[in-house]
């Protein structure tokens, strides 16, 4: 083990590879501290590779923050549905109206996405189509109606001022109930006409449900 | 609207029910971008993050009753996540390979569209080491992941993951040493590759 004989009070080098992979990683978050970097400094003069693998860490820990600010950035324009919570027993009711005025009070002082996403209070008006599409989502599942949605599907896309406008089909997956069912045929004069399909049931597998 | 006779709401006006409304709503802007990471870390690879986070959201509204303790909200709403993000995997692509809608739109499919979001994003470099992140176990590549959500302490991880924050300080450390080893890998297998190539091209002439 070597000692740092230049400053005794910071320790032994880091000579073990865990050991200056630690204070690499908290070098690359802020963390290492004063003792920190001068226990990299003195892992670096027994190994000056060591300074390689900082900057290749510290690249990484930026390219990769930029790929999550991507997924972060579609968090913050995803809204909760306009359903309200389902019922739930009185005597439960005290923690949460503390945790509520806490989070509340917290959130309106201190944090910067107010003005992007300010809280909604019960009545307010839908403010935006993705609002509008949730409640639709909500409501509609709950009555049976709406199954989910599927994956956007691309029409096309251009460039356009340095940007890309892509224009895309969001589906989404709906079932009713109907009486008869129908399907069109042509005629021998060429007109299409519905024609009424009877569909024995045994030929459904047992179990599927839509 | 009824209301409970116990009524307390934390501000004039409101009821119970609102006040946990206000709550939910308030908990969702606070936690939602690392909401997004958990995701990223979970998710199968063709899947849409954006997708799932409107998945996340249904989810979180419909399943709030079970939440019995507030103080707990940001380890339910990973669990939330994670299951979403399972469930897509278990649902599989078979919703991206649509047939043509009457001829008026051609389903070019997720992949193509994921893309070209992306690319207006993210870097090269981002896109290939999010892949290579993929390969890393499940305990590390979610605290790596989480750290880059800008602003994320130990702390706040250990506490969204349930851990000690030493411990996410430690697997953090070996999840970045792994993946550049993964990275280093990876280039001297493409240049091993072109070299076989220019090889190949020369003996061909």
């Amino acid at each position: 083990m070597n000692t740092n004989g230049d400053n005794p009070d910071v320790g032994p080098v880091p000579t073990e590879g865990n050991e200056v992979d630690l204070l690499i990683s908290r070098a690359v978050d802020g963390e290492a501290g004063r003792s920190g970097w001068v226990l990299l400094e003195a892992a670096a003069h027994e190994d000056p590779g060591v300074w390689r693998r900082l900057a290749l860490s510290f690249r990484d820990h930026l390219a990769l923050s930029e790929a999550v600010c991507g997924a972060s950035s579609a968090a913050e324009r995803t809204a909760l549905p306009g359903a309200r919570p389902q019922t739930r027993p009185a005597a439960a009711w005290a923690g949460w109206l503390a945790a509520a005025a806490a989070l509340t009070f917290a959130i309106f002082v201190t944090s910067k996405e107010r003005r992007e996403s300010p809280v909604q209070q019960a009545g307010s008006p839908i403010v935006s189509a993705a609002d509008a599409l949730n409640n639709y989502l909500t409501l509609g599942a709950r009555e049976g109606q709406v199954i989910g949605q599927g994956e956007r599907q691309l029409v096309g896309y251009q460039p356009d001022g340095g940007e890309y406008v892509v224009v895309y089909v969001r589906p989404i997956v709906e079932r009713v109930r109907v009486k008869d069912l129908y399907k069109f045929s042509m005629e021998e004069s060429g007109v299409r006409v519905p024609v009424q399909v009877e569909v024995p049931e045994a030929i459904f597998e047992r179990g599927m449900a839509y | 609207m009824a209301q409970p006779e116990d009524q307390r709401g934390i501000a004039p006006g409101l009821s119970l029910a609102e006040s946990e409304d206000t709550w939910l709503r308030a908990a969702w802007a606070e936690n939602r971008r690392w909401v997004a990471a958990v995701l990223l870390a979970y998710k199968p690879a063709w899947a849409d993050v954006e997708d799932l986070l409107q998945d996340v959201a249904l989810s979180v509204v419909r399943k709030l009753p079970e939440l019995r303790d507030p103080e707990a909200v940001r380890g339910w709403l990973r669990t939330v996540a994670i299951n979403a993000a399972h469930a897509a995997a278990r649902k599989g692509k078979r919703w991206s390979k649509h047939e043509s809608l009457d001829g008026v739109v051609a389903a070019i499919g997720v992949d193509a569209h994921a893309e070209a979001e992306e690319r207006s994003r993210v870097s090269d470099e981002g896109r290939r080491l999010l892949r290579l992140a993929a390969k890393l176990p499940e305990g590390y590549r979610e605290p790596l992941l989480l750290k880059a959500v800008h602003g994320m302490s130990y702390r706040e991880i250990g506490r969204v993951m349930d851990i000690p924050e030493t411990t996410v300080e430690t697997r953090i450390a070996r999840a970045r040493k792994r993946l550049r080893e993964l990275a280093e890998q990876r280039e001297e297998d493409d240049a091993a590759l072109t070299l076989e190539e220019r090889g190949g091209e020369g003996t061909n002439s």
